[in-house]
């Protein structure tokens, strides 16, 4: 059986922070950090490993594509901007359909009904 | 401001980022190439991100970084979850320095597996590091570093010699003048004022103190290639005309004057005269002491210009600069010339007296100091050694527990020089993270023994790490731990591997354990040698802390006056004491108060005297001071009248030139051997000239120890007298000391305000102080000993444990055959008897051996004191017992089943 790939679903949470600080357009990778941590309330914060272990991880699948910085960005830094390719957007939607599917369920369970 | 460029980022974030980039090297090549600079980037905003947020988050940030960069490390390596990027093998025809890149690699991956003896070898080394690199640091400020003076190896100091008495001594104006005229070594000779003559009292806005001045002649500071740095010095009109002309130091300008640009021009008052200021010397200038406050011309002095015309009087020191390319030995034969002729021309005064050239470093440091300190450096070196080799210990045990897998490799191709080479990059690795750890415990070291070390320590004020020192021995760690690491790479390229294989799990190589236990037998016999020379030195210690200093020490404080002559002449001078004395006896809380010129003897032993009745060639020269008390001195002091009669007002210089005077009993011994001395005469100097009497010696009192606690006492002379600068000692209540110091200043303060008290303290701290050298000394050789003892009991603990476990089947079996548990403890302290004995008889060797460096440094108590160095074995042995005690019960405690079971 093959190994199961980190960008297979369901994603861990570095991948799919990731993902979706990319959803709103390109990013570099201090900016995704950034990012990620605003997403998440701060709960999750990326280190330089596991940011780039994951980026790399996710431009060998083709899930992201780098650009050139925007000309606004362009602060002589050599900062790599990376942005979604279509099958990061697709595999993101998959992810929050998978999630929104558990989290209805989760809502429907008898135990974290309101009430108790 | 953001620190994203590393150059701009906190010293310890740019560490931080040094090791993490260290990490991300490991990555597949492809991955550094593309992400390691940006990665960096990154981190580096975001530690300035954690910073803002505190401390706690920036450390916790940094953990989290290192932990996810090893952890990526790992499964970028293996590939994991990532397609197509299994790092392609190297194969045969790889270059040396990429093989010596994936050694280092490997070599970081397997001490990161192994965390328990990573931690442990770069502790150990680090606290060898560390401490040797203190103790270097502070020998290399006080005693090596060249002065802050221009050319200073061309400087010298020159002392007029007493041939005959080996002995130092002060040079006169006029032969000055003469060495300056006739010597063809020397650019030029400055002098300045002996420091026993230097301090005045500087009164005006604040309460009267005294400060170290220095009076010089004009070319003082070109000899020593330093000017004013605001201002000027004074010229040769003004030190012929003595004029009040003052250059101060930058401390003093600070301090007193506020800093202030235009102080040049103020005046301020010494010893109740104005003296204009006309320069300040550059901060770092200190010469010829660290507190010299104000450099004026010497011939501001009361004493001049009679000196200029007394060929005898002594009073200054001599600093020359040597001409380009005159060494020391050339300028000490020509000045020898000079002072024969000047000994023929002026017999009266210049017999017997030649000339000492001393280059300025070495006049600075003294001679015993730099001895000591390197005793010290030697011992802190000896530690190094012994962690060196408690880190070869753990990288043997680590290599025979890894027998088993280095075997294998080396049967599936690995060449064993392949796997030397990996292990030395690991003892590699480890010194270099020891290097930097211990860099930075060296500051600690510095610090701590700045803090303990004595107040006169020369030039303790400009200690501070060189990084040229650093680097030497940050380079020699490593270098060291190169070489030890020879030690089990070479024992692993040896390693049989169908023997390891057969052996089982116990697996280690019988040449390793042999060479283990050498190393211990080693680092026993080096620890051997420190704690016999700590404990001779703490020995000598509590020898001389255990000398009566024949002066009152309950209840006794002790304070120097400075009566200004120019108001007080003889009549007010005795006025003054009477009315002193009176009312402090009046007090109540005192008993009594005396007054000598100085307690301590700080001049130079140098005073000659002829004998009644014995040729000049007959009579002893031993080392001999002259000192005035007040009458009453020796009952308030508690000294002891042995015969004779004390002195009493009486006794004060009256009409008659002779003197009465009470002498110690060493004088006793020394002039007048197995006869009363009292009743016998004497004279000063040489001759009996026409206008002197006869001394007469009325008393003798028991020696006081006024060279010091730890030196034996010289020939004391004590005449009554008055002194304008003296010690006041007052005694009182046990206990009441502060009260007693209290009533002194109050009642001095009543009698004239004027009048500064300086160096108030209890005799107990004054004769505490003389031994600050010695305690110090001992501190560091305990520490020493203690650091080593330990380091060597971890080494030998080691040894045993490691040996217990690796024959757990050999006691399984001897404890299934029928021996008793008691054998086998039996059995591991016999075995740790024998390698402490072995190292201490090494070590008692090398004792004896370096006995005569040590010898100097003791008192009271032989270099190869049996009963001390007995002791030392002892001590040594019960700590080899401790160290093989748990190892020994752990044996016992061995199933017989379970380990045969085992495997």
């Amino acid at each position: 059986m093959p190994r199961p790939r980190a960008t297979d679903p369901p994603l861990g949470p570095a991948v799919f922070h990731i993902l979706l600080a990319l959803g709103d357009g390109a990013l570099n990778g201090y900016q995704i950090t950034q990012q990620v941590a605003e997403n998440s309330n701060g709960a999750v914060t990326l280190s330089p490993a596991t940011l780039y272990e994951n980026l790399h991880r996710l431009a060998a699948a083709s899930l992201t594509a780098e650009i050139d910085p925007p000309a606004e960005e362009a602060d002589g830094r050599g900062q790599r901007f990376c942005e979604l390719s279509d099958a990061g957007v697709d595999l993101l939607r998959q992810e929050v359909e998978r999630l929104g599917r558990d989290l209805a369920v989760a809502r429907s369970v008898a135990a974290l009904k309101s009430g108790r | 401001m953001r620190a994203n460029s590393i150059s701009e980022a906190p010293l310890a974030t740019r560490l931080m980022a040094t090791l993490l980039r260290r990490v991300w090297a490991t990555y597949p090549p492809g991955v550094v190439r593309r992400y390691a600079a940006e990665a960096e980037s990154v981190f580096l905003r975001q530690s300035a991100d954690a910073r803002a947020a505190g401390s706690g988050p920036l450390f916790r940030f940094w953990i989290r970084s290192f932990r996810d960069a090893t952890g990526a490390a790992f499964r970028l390596r293996r590939g994991s979850f990532l397609p197509g990027s299994i790092p392609a093998r190297r194969d045969g025809g790889a270059t040396s320095l990429s093989t010596i890149r994936d050694d280092v690699r490997a070599a970081f991956r397997s001490l990161l597996a192994a965390p328990m003896f990573t931690a442990a070898a770069i502790t150990i080394l680090a606290l060898g590091v560390g401490g040797s690199t203190g103790v270097f640091t502070l020998l290399h400020s006080v005693a090596l570093r060249p002065l802050p003076y221009e050319a200073p190896e061309e400087l010298a100091v020159l002392w007029t010699w007493e041939t005959q008495r080996e002995l130092p001594d002060g040079t006169s104006y006029l032969n000055w003048g003469d060495w300056q005229e006739r010597n063809s070594s020397f650019d030029d000779l400055a002098m300045y004022v002996r420091p026993e003559f230097t301090s005045l009292t500087l009164s005006g806005n604040q309460d009267p103190r005294r400060i170290e001045t220095s009076p010089v002649t004009q070319n003082f500071f070109d000899v020593l290639g330093v000017q004013p740095r605001l201002g000027r010095n004074f010229n040769v009109e003004e030190e012929l005309a003595a004029a009040a002309v003052v250059v101060v130091s930058d401390g003093f300008w600070r301090q007193e004057l506020a800093a202030d640009p235009d102080a040049l021009g103020s005046t301020i008052m010494l010893d109740d005269r104005a003296h204009e200021v006309i320069g300040v010397m550059p901060s770092g200038f200190r010469y010829p002491f660290a507190d010299t406050a104000v450099w004026l011309p010497h011939s501001l002095d009361t004493g001049w210009p009679e000196r200029e015309f007394s060929r005898g009087m002594d009073y200054f020191v001599v600093l020359g600069r040597l001409r380009d390319g005159v060494s020391f030995d050339v300028a000490q034969r020509d000045m020898n010339a000079v002072a024969r002729q000047l000994e023929t021309e002026y017999p009266d005064t210049n017999t017997n007296m030649g000339v000492r050239v001393v280059p300025l470093l070495r006049h600075v440091t003294g001679d015993s100091l730099p001895q000591a300190l390197w005793l010290l450096f030697g011992g802190t070196f000896f530690v190094l050694l012994i962690a060196a080799a408690n880190v070869a210990h753990l990288a043997l045990a680590r290599s025979a527990t890894r027998s088993r897998e280095l075997a294998i490799r080396a049967a599936i191709g690995a060449g064993g020089w392949r796997l030397a080479r990996q292990q030395a990059a690991e003892i590699g690795l480890v010194a270099a993270a020891a290097g930097v750890l211990g860099a930075g415990l060296s500051l600690g070291v510095l610090r701590a023994l700045i803090a303990v070390a004595p107040a006169d320590l020369p030039r303790l004020d400009q200690v501070g790490i060189d990084p040229m020192v650093l680097a030497a021995a940050w380079l020699g760690t490593v270098t060291l731990g190169l070489g030890f690491s020879l030690l089990p790479a070479w024992s692993a390229a040896r390693a049989d591997a169908a023997a390891a294989l057969r052996e089982g799990s116990r697996g280690a190589t019988h040449g390793g354990h042999r060479t283990r236990g050498a190393l211990v037998i080693a680092e026993v016999a080096l620890a051997m040698v420190l704690v016999s020379g700590a404990a001779l030195l703490l020995q000598s210690l509590a020898r001389a802390a255990d000398e009566a200093p024949g002066v009152a020490m309950d209840g006794a404080v002790i304070g120097r006056i400075n009566v200004p002559r120019d108001r007080y002449e003889r009549p007010e001078l005795s006025t003054f004491y009477s009315e002193l004395f009176q009312r402090l006896s009046s007090e109540p809380g005192i008993e009594s108060a005396g007054a000598i010129g100085s307690l301590l003897a700080f001049r130079i032993p140098d005073m000659s005297l002829s004998v009644e009745g014995l040729a000049p060639e007959d009579t002893p020269r031993p080392p001999t001071t002259g000192e005035n008390v007040f009458p009453g001195f020796f009952a308030t002091a508690g000294a002891t009248l042995l015969e004779g009669r004390a002195l009493t007002l009486s006794d004060l210089p009256g009409e008659s030139p002779a003197r009465q005077f009470v002498i110690n009993e060493t004088a006793a011994r020394t002039f007048w051997p197995g006869e009363s001395a009292v009743g016998k005469r004497f004279v000063w100097g040489d001759v009996l000239t026409p206008d002197r009497e006869w001394n007469e010696v009325i008393g003798v009192v028991a020696d006081l120890r006024r060279n010091g606690l730890d030196v034996a006492p010289v020939a004391d002379f004590y005449a009554a007298g008055l002194f304008h600068e003296g010690e006041i000692i007052v005694v009182g209540a046990p206990g009441a000391e502060e009260a007693t110091a209290g009533a002194f200043r109050r009642i001095m303060g009543e009698l004239d305000a004027r009048i500064p008290i300086s160096d108030l303290r209890t005799t107990v701290d004054l004769f505490g102080e003389s031994l600050a050298g010695r305690r110090f000394q001992s501190l560091l050789s305990g520490s020493f000993a203690g650091l080593a003892l330990l380091l060597s009991a971890a080494g030998l603990f080691g040894l045993l444990y490691e040996s217990v476990a690796r024959q757990r089947r050999e006691i399984g079996a001897r404890l299934a055959l029928g021996a008793r548990p008691s054998d086998l403890l039996q059995s591991v302290l016999f075995r740790a008897l024998g390698l402490t004995a072995a190292g201490i008889v090494l070590g008692l060797a090398g004792a004896v051996a370096l006995a005569d460096v040590l010898s100097g440094f003791l008192y009271g108590v032989g270099s190869t004191d049996p009963v001390t160095l007995v002791s030392a074995a002892a001590l040594m042995m019960v700590v080899g017992i401790l160290a093989s005690l748990t190892p020994g019960i752990r044996a016992t405690h061995v199933h017989p089943v379970e380990t045969l079971n085992s495997d």
